[in-house]
């Protein structure tokens, strides 16, 4: 049985950063005052001298032109909606999002599921690709704490396949991919390959691992290994 | 618990190799893993000096280990 999930740890990193928005009223006055305390008087009086200045003749010819009508301006207003629906949501998301973690950001496209499923409480995409995810992965630590052998290695991956084994085999085993590439795993010396994504995890339960090969295609990234026997 | 852990040449021998063999040189029940350049012991009860220094010996000759 396996289950992929965020890496809980990034995600809180990540989701940490939003405070950065976060502004309280006093400030914002302080703001608006600025260092030589105007006040609202001044702000109307500074509004008032910008709208004596606006004139007709200040205008573009296109905007005073007589043959121009409220419906050709309507006509491109339409247009430039159109124009901006046509940008996928996706990408509105990545400009928001930008603002939060570097990089390539999954944390938008996560959504609360109606629970109808229990194993997929949580629906998101990692890497372009779209799993249904447990909320938080499995604390091993907390729960076997005190009781069977539990281990915690942090191992480099990199593109020359590297492996580490336990014997006896691993009982329940966490995987955390904590770079930014995917890594590829093999488990108990097979060949298929399974991938974990960039701060992506992967739990094993009823499934005995007795070792795991791992890699990248290209550049490097580190795996925290978890387990108990 | 104890637990002994070795900086070791990387020879591809398996936890499942040094399991057997550290059974055998002192007859106590391990959990071992092995990652890149590192091996970890974690015995059922505490070694003596003696199972320890004869530990070290094997884990030296077998892959250069040296005793973190």
């Amino acid at each position: 049985m396996i289950w992929d999930s965020l890496d809980i740890a990034y995600l809180k990193q990540q989701l940490d950063k939003l405070s950065n928005i976060n502004i309280s009223l006093s400030d914002l006055r302080d703001s608006i005052l600025g260092s030589d305390s105007r006040t609202l008087t001044d702000i109307y009086n500074k509004l008032g001298s910008i709208s004596g200045s606006i004139e007709v003749s200040n205008f573009p010819s296109w905007f005073t032109n007589s043959t121009k009508t409220t419906d050709d301006i309507l006509s491109d207003l339409d247009a430039l909606k159109k124009a901006l629906a046509s940008v996928g949501d996706d990408k509105l998301l990545v400009s928001l999002a930008d603002a939060i973690p570097a990089g390539d950001n999954v944390i938008g496209r996560v959504k609360i599921t109606d629970g109808s499923n229990v194993l997929s409480l949580a629906q998101g995409e990692l890497a372009g690709t779209s799993y249904y995810m447990i909320p938080s992965a499995p604390d091993l630590t907390a729960m076997f704490a005190g009781g069977t052998a539990y281990t915690e290695q942090e191992v480099s991956v990199s593109t020359t396949e590297s492996s580490s084994s336990f014997s006896p085999p691993l009982k329940m085993t966490l995987l955390c991919n904590e770079g930014d590439v995917d890594v590829t795993i093999k488990l108990n010396g097979g060949s298929t390959t399974k991938k974990i994504p960039a701060h992506g995890c992967k739990a094993i339960a009823m499934w005995k691992i007795s070792s795991i090969a791992y890699s990248v295609s290209s550049g490097s990234s580190t795996l925290r290994i978890e387990g108990y026997w | 618990m104890r637990v002994v852990t070795y900086y070791v040449r990387d020879t591809g021998k398996t936890a499942d190799h040094y399991r057997k063999k550290v059974k055998r040189l002192l007859g106590i029940e391990c959990y071992v893993e092995q990652h890149p350049g590192l091996v970890r012991y974690r015995f059922l009860r505490d070694l003596d000096e003696k199972e320890l220094e004869k530990l070290d010996n094997y884990m030296k000759e077998c892959c250069d280990g040296e005793r973190a």
